[in-house]
């Protein structure tokens, strides 16, 4: 029942068309410093004492309400990171996140994160149905002699049968889990749910099910997205905003339409001309070259400038700051100043 | 360009494969009737979804299939010779020097304790009569070829020093040192970013033009098979369903499977609007009959599919497995 209730407040608070903020993100950083050896603790060498990762660096955004976000960028480029400190799962070193204002206030149990494992991300010893109803029941969201019903009727809207209810993780399909955990998430009733990789790795037939259940529970639950991926033609298909993250840093922020028409920033274009297509035959291109740079070294100025195609002698000094090229279209690099 | 390749010769040619795992659980018909050939020099791309049997196809090649599995019956004819049954020794021969494999995790498949110029070098001296010197040079040069940067550093190092992407370009390395006739490369990108994949996709693509090595390229993911590709051949539930030159079968596909696959990529989809998704999922591999496997997630499937046996369908470079076709 009270899932009604809460429905009939998401659509109250919806008709208000104005939209508003969920989350404001302002200048987060987080770094992870590496562990020092024995020696390096006794003998502390001034050079390598601390061995620093940028994890997220300086990142500045805001999440509008019933919107989804997509955050794109390479493995190791911070993107779980972000979404974890979104989660409250990790605390950051620098700057704050205010969840909305204007009477919708979000507690840490209305985000809620959809793991990219669904492997290691369900306790293989519990059942489906203790697995869902752990964290509701907890929270005193549902009794106990209702726990059944709820269970079922979230299980049927993520698309999995009845009788699932009584396996453990173990015996179901990777499709299953992926939709157990799911279930998982929206069992509390969020407001906003953090996808990290939440279709990677999955079988086409597969991926489509999973996004037309997203699609739909976006629709009847009026939720907001934040959707960590690395795979761009899913991003494209989803997002209404999309976010490209490199070595720690946003290069470019669009709306899904205008970065994947026109492509501002030298990343975010090698990218999209990377994207396998089923319509792009016998591939001839030349791929941009190298990898990301290692972690602790990081190059001076533009940190994709070893890698960019339209170097210029500024990149390889001063790092670019993240500007508006248009309104609503942000993108960090040189080219855009002349 | 690819126009000419047809009339090569089958560089190998997999007749009615049947590859069971004999399970206490019952019979699992991992491969079941497949038919596949390649051409010298051409790239083939294998399609299909997790459990419908590509990589043990591949395997079966190879002759890794180990118990409970077996395989049961069929042929595979590499240069007119059939590999099921060849002994040990010959088979050696052809592993690693002929007929080689890229594995999707080069962490598993590279030895940890082992330096790199050690396990390249030692691949080439296993298949030909060369000194330590040339066989390190031939590693040099491959490694450059696959733009791996320093070459000469990285021979020194050991797999753990190396990226994921590095580490992959180490594998194709070794996997393409003695020049085989056939790579089998299974899903060597799923693994790694997109910028990574489409640089390893271009070099080897070159490379293997360059010597003239036809590919079995194993991968779920349609797109990178329609960049890559001469010939696509789509896997479901241990069968081949289609098979053909990739632009006919991705333009115009038979197979309701194939069709479906296609229209559920969300490039084929309109923004934010819901995917076309087939229903259902795979049909599990243990005692499946001759009948259509894909019937019950099949739009257009009728009583027929379900009782009569399916076979091949035949025509211009082009097979499939299904009574009502897409026209």
């Amino acid at each position: 029942m009270e899932t009604i209730e809460a429905i009939d407040v998401f659509i109250h608070i919806s008709e208000f068309k104005v939209i508003k903020d969920l989350i404001k993100v302002k200048n987060i950083s987080k770094s992870f410093s590496l562990k020092t050896n024995l020696i390096e603790t006794i003998l502390p060498n001034k050079k390598n004492n601390k061995r620093i990762i940028k994890a997220v660096n300086d990142v500045t955004f805001d999440i509008k309400y019933g919107e989804i976000v997509g955050l794109v960028g390479e493995s190791g480029c911070g993107k779980s990171t972000l979404g974890r400190i979104i989660c409250n799962i990790l605390k950051p070193d620098k700057g704050e996140i205010s969840f909305g204002k204007n009477n919708i206030s979000l507690k840490s149990l209305e985000i809620q994160m959809i793991f990219q494992d669904p492997f290691n991300s369900l306790n293989p010893r519990y059942r489906v149905k203790n697995i869902i109803s752990e964290a509701p029941l907890f929270h005193k969201l549902v009794s106990k002699n209702e726990e059944d019903e709820f269970v079922d009727d979230l299980l049927n809207k993520c698309g999995l049968n009845k009788e699932v209810k009584n396996r453990f993780p173990h015996q179901l399909s990777g499709g299953q889990r992926k939709r157990v955990g799911i279930a998982r998430a929206l069992a509390v009733k969020p407001k906003l749910l953090v996808c990290d990789e939440a279709v990677a790795g999955l079988d086409v037939s597969i991926q489509a099910q999973i996004i037309n259940l997203f699609f739909e529970l976006q629709n009847n639950y009026n939720l907001t997205y934040f959707f960590i991926s690395h795979d761009l033609s899913v991003v494209e298909h989803i997002s209404d905003q999309v976010i490209i993250m490199y070595f720690g840093r946003i290069v470019e922020m669009a709306s899904a339409e205008d970065i994947f028409k026109k492509p501002n920033h030298p990343y975010t274009k090698a990218l999209m001309e990377q994207i396998p297509n089923i319509n792009k035959r016998n591939l001839s291109f030349q791929p941009i070259t190298g990898e990301m740079p290692s972690a602790t070294k990081a190059p001076r100025g533009c940190k994709f400038h070893p890698r960019c195609r339209f170097v210029k002698s500024i990149c390889r000094e001063i790092e670019p700051n993240l500007i508006e090229i248009s309104p609503g279209w942000q993108s960090a690099c040189h080219l855009n100043y002349n | 360009m690819n126009k000419n390749k047809t009339h090569k010769s089958k560089l190998i040619d997999i007749v009615d494969l049947n590859t069971y795992f004999f399970t206490s659980d019952g019979i699992v018909k991992a491969v079941n009737g497949m038919n596949l050939h390649v051409s010298e020099g051409e790239i083939l791309g294998l399609v299909g979804e997790s459990g419908s049997g590509k990589t043990i196809t591949g395997y079966s090649i190879l002759g890794l299939i180990d118990y409970p599995g077996r395989i049961v019956s069929g042929e595979i004819l590499f240069k007119n010779q059939n590999l099921i049954n060849l002994d040990n020794n010959r088979l050696r021969h052809l592993r690693g020097n002929r007929i080689s494999m890229i594995f999707q995790d080069p962490m598993m498949t590279l030895n940890p304790v082992l330096r790199i110029d050690t396990q390249m070098i030692d691949t080439v001296i296993a298949h030909q009569k060369l000194n330590y010197s040339t066989a390190r040079k031939m590693a040099l040069d491959i490694l450059e070829k696959l733009g791996v940067d320093s070459p000469d550093h990285r021979l020194k190092s050991y797999p753990h020093e190396l990226s994921g992407g590095m580490r992959q370009r180490v594998a194709i390395g070794i996997s393409l040192i003695n020049k085989p006739d056939l790579i089998i490369a299974d899903e060597p990108t799923t693994a790694l970013d997109v910028t990574i994949q489409s640089q390893i996709i271009y070099e080897t693509q070159k490379l293997c033009k360059e010597i003239g090595t036809a590919i079995i390229w194993i991968t779920h993911d349609l797109a990178v098979v329609a960049g890559l590709a001469d010939r696509v051949c789509v896997m479901y539930a241990g069968r081949d369903v289609e098979q053909g030159n990739v632009n006919a079968v991705i333009d115009n596909p038979k197979h309701p499977y194939t069709k479906g696959l296609i229209s559920s990529i969300p490039a084929n989809n309109k923004r934010k609007k819901p995917l076309f998704q087939i229903d259902g999922i795979p049909p599990s591999l243990k005692d499946t009959d001759d009948s259509c496997s894909f019937f019950n997630r099949c739009n257009k499937s009728k009583i027929k599919c379900k009782t009569e046996a399916i076979n091949n369908y035949f025509g211009n470079d082009r097979s499939y497995r299904c009574f009502y076709p897409y026209k």
